[in-house]
């Protein structure tokens, strides 16, 4: 039994996973409404199989450290900075509600906003044609629309006052942990999470902010030092990696 | 001359042992509210060999660190969270949370922190503010109090590795001199120039250990052809 060897192969592991979640997190620093994932480390211990051997040595019998693992979570609650653009077509929500979307198989996505267009059925749909799970059908005479922070969704024709075609809501996941991220922006609730569905300004969901785009929120030089840090961290566990062959190396050579 | 093979298999063995708590400690250099495991060798009564290697948490404070999280916590000063896993009563300094099924305020292990009174902590939120002295608002409104523990003695705390510890109930009282600081955890205390050092002095150790077996083995060999030769 070697256990240095695997306990030392378990954090390089880790630090490997920590790396590809900087890795994500740096090249999405330019991209629309990206939250960025933290990096969890904790410690894994390993119950031991017959518990009635008990090592003394290894301190409560029972378990024994294994290493580390690492998991991600989302920092939905961090905000990216919101950037005016003025175009009306986009929105950006000011809190941490999610909008609804229809996603191509007929599942519903969660989407932090971004850019909106009619779709060729007339429905507002996001950039990439998915239609928001509110079916606003926009006026084909429509000039223009106006969404409020409430979520109310008006068009203007013509000259005529801007008239009333419908409401987005929010929904707010109360488990974030409970999302998977979809490529283009969007996440997915996991089967049995809870959704909670809100008017915008309500439950703490936030307000929609139309002409504005949400930045990234990720912060590139926290994440260079975490870089580091990982990097100076998995050079460690590979020394630990070479004692321990090194230990081996001297049991294996007793025998001359 | 008997002894000399025990002594040396014994010395193999506990730097083998010594070397699994360093990698540990170095795997969990990232790991907040880490306390990092000293091994020690004891002599024992009627044993002579150095098998008898024992471990002991270094408690000492790690340094604080801003995250921004509302539910990530440090606890600054001694003491630690009550946590349930399942029927079993934890404790731990690894004060990153977050709001889990049921609006429960789990660990990423998935245990549950406990109120200072007893019972898990629900929250409907994760952006409350929390205060110095565990209270939980919700806005204006205290929605719980999260418990600091410390052990009234410290040979009552039994650690599980480096971040779990368990303690029977009446062992542990409240903290009194603990403050929690929210949007930051503490940093693992490891520092790695200690145990790169450790890992060296490990290696050298059983570097002897071997050669101990290799002379006892020389020893042996011209024995048996001293006497071996004579008949």
């Amino acid at each position: 039994m070697n256990g240095a060897f695997h306990i030392a192969a378990i954090g390089l592991e880790a630090q490997q996973r920590a790396l590809d979640t900087i890795a994500n997190n740096i090249s999405n620093v330019n991209t629309p409404a990206f939250k960025r994932s933290g990096v969890r480390f904790s410690e894994m211990l390993a119950t031991r199989a017959d518990p009635a051997v008990v090592r003394s040595d290894l301190g409560d019998g029972a378990v024994s450290p294994a290493g580390v693992t690492a998991d991600t979570l989302f920092m939905l609650e961090e905000a990216g900075k919101l950037e005016a653009t003025g175009r009306p077509y986009d929105l950006a929500i000011d809190g941490q509600g999610f909008i609804e979307v229809m996603g191509a198989a007929g599942e519903t996505l969660l989407w932090r906003g971004g850019g909106l267009k009619v779709g060729e059925d007339g429905l507002l749909a996001t950039a990439k044609g998915l239609p928001l799970k509110a079916a606003i059908t926009v006026p084909d005479d429509a000039t223009t629309i106006e969404i409020g922070a409430d979520g109310v969704v008006r068009a203007k024709v013509g000259e005529a006052e801007p008239v009333e075609i419908g409401q987005i809501m929010l929904v707010k996941a109360d488990d974030g942990a409970a999302l998977q991220r979809r490529d283009g922006g969007f996440y997915r609730a996991e089967e049995g999470a809870r959704l909670l569905d809100a008017q915008p300004g309500e439950d703490g969901v936030g307000l929609l902010v139309q002409g504005s785009i949400e930045g990234s929120n990720v912060e590139l030089t926290a994440e260079m030092v975490q870089l580091m840090m990982v990097q100076r961290s998995y050079a460690a566990n590979a020394q630990i990696v070479q004692a321990a062959d090194q230990l081996m190396g001297l049991a294996n050579s007793l025998k001359r | 001359m008997q002894g000399l093979i025990e002594s040396a298999s014994g010395i193999l063995s506990a730097s083998e042992r010594r070397l699994e708590t360093v990698s540990n400690n170095v795997s969990n250099i990232s790991t907040p509210g880490f306390k990092r495991q000293i091994s020690f060798e004891e002599v024992l009564s009627g044993r002579e060999s150095a098998d008898a290697l024992r471990h002991r948490s270094d408690l000492a404070q790690g340094q604080l660190s801003r995250t921004g999280n509302p539910l990530d916590l440090a606890i600054s000063g001694p003491g630690f969270f009550r946590l349930r896993s399942g029927d079993e009563i934890l404790y731990s300094r690894q004060g990153q949370f977050r709001v889990g099924a049921e609006g429960a305020v789990v660990n990423s292990s998935g245990q549950i922190l406990q109120q200072a009174g007893g019972g898990d902590l629900v929250l409907e939120r994760a952006a409350v503010e929390i205060l110095e002295d565990g209270t939980v608002l919700d806005g204006e409104r205290p929605v719980g109090r999260i418990g600091v523990y410390v052990a009234g003695d410290p040979a009552a705390l039994r650690p599980l590795g480096g971040s779990t510890f368990a303690a029977s109930e009446d062992a542990m009282e409240d903290a009194p001199a603990a403050a929690l600081r929210q949007g930051m955890v503490e940093a693992s205390n490891v520092v790695l120039g200690d145990e790169m050092v450790t890992m060296m002095a490990t290696v050298r150790q059983a570097e002897g250990g071997a050669r101990l077996v290799q002379v006892y083995d020389d020893l042996l060999g011209r024995a048996i052809s001293t006497f071996g030769g004579n008949r």
